[in-house]
């Protein structure tokens, strides 16, 4: 019988920077342009498939000092590097995914009575890889 | 956890104010003052909290209680309250294997009881939010 998992186990790596120690959440989507090819009499709206294009969304808790100093510079906007993803984390047979990414944004709200947080959006830019370890 | 108890422990101990309204003793204890211990003093003990599950990095949400105890009024366990208050609201704890990055006052309470020997006792303290992630 197969389980479920949570994200406890997950590894996020950007670049040479590891950011699953104190991350949250991270989103993901992953889509395609469709163009409509319907034409004439056709009933239906009929597609076919174009671009590819996904992004995620990153939210970590701010580390402090220098730790936190590391993890802002490796995100700073415009960086380009690899993005690997591993939800149920790198042991033998476990998911993969890359994909070169860079830095759309990134934001550090504050709150008084709250722990400091990160989020970072990633745009992937080329094709995402699927494999396991 | 006792690295949180020695933190707090130390951070009261250091308190000058603190050890004046004592009249100059450590009279500061872990849970409960022992048998016959002369008035006032400072208890301090857990009362609730944990953790909160939220990285991989372990991170704490504590609640501790801390009051001063006197038989002699309300007003002087006050005392000692406030110089509580004024070391640990917004404290920087030094929490061995633990970064401490909150630690401020959130309740008040203050209740009294009378001993089986006649003799009324005043409590008056705070409950103190620690918040932590292991280094």
């Amino acid at each position: 019988m197969s389980t479920g998992f949570t994200g406890s186990a997950a590894y996020i790596k950007f670049g040479t920077t590891e950011l699953d120690a104190y991350y949250r959440t991270l989103g993901h989507t992953e889509e395609i342009d469709l163009v409509d090819e319907s034409a004439g009499s056709d009933p239906n709206k009929l597609y076919i498939t174009a671009l590819k294009d996904g992004n995620r969304d990153l939210e970590i808790i701010m580390p402090a000092g220098t730790a936190g100093t590391a993890v802002y510079a490796a995100v700073a906007p415009g960086t380009e590097g690899t993005l690997e993803i591993a939800p149920e984390g790198t042991a033998t047979g476990k998911a993969k995914h890359f994909v070169n990414a860079i830095v759309k944004s990134r934001g550090e709200p504050l709150t008084y009575n709250d722990i400091a947080t990160l989020s970072v959006a990633f745009q992937f830019s080329g094709a995402v890889t699927d494999g396991t370890y | 956890m006792n690295v949180v108890k020695t933190a707090i422990y130390d951070k009261l101990i250091a308190g000058t104010a603190l050890m004046a309204t004592l009249g100059g003793t450590v009279s500061i204890y872990d849970g409960v003052a022992p048998r016959g211990a002369a008035f006032g003093y400072v208890v301090f003990a857990p009362t609730g909290g944990g953790d909160e599950n939220i990285t991989k990095t372990r991170f704490k949400s504590l609640v501790w209680s801390i009051k001063g105890v006197s038989d002699d009024s309300a007003k002087k366990a006050g005392e000692i309250d406030a110089e509580i208050d004024a070391l640990m609201h917004g404290a920087s704890l030094s929490v061995t294997g633990w970064g401490v990055f909150w630690c401020m006052r959130e309740g008040d309470f203050e209740y009294s009881e009378t001993t089986l020997e006649g003799r009324n006792v005043w409590h008056v303290g705070g409950t103190y939010r620690i918040r932590m992630y292991q280094t």
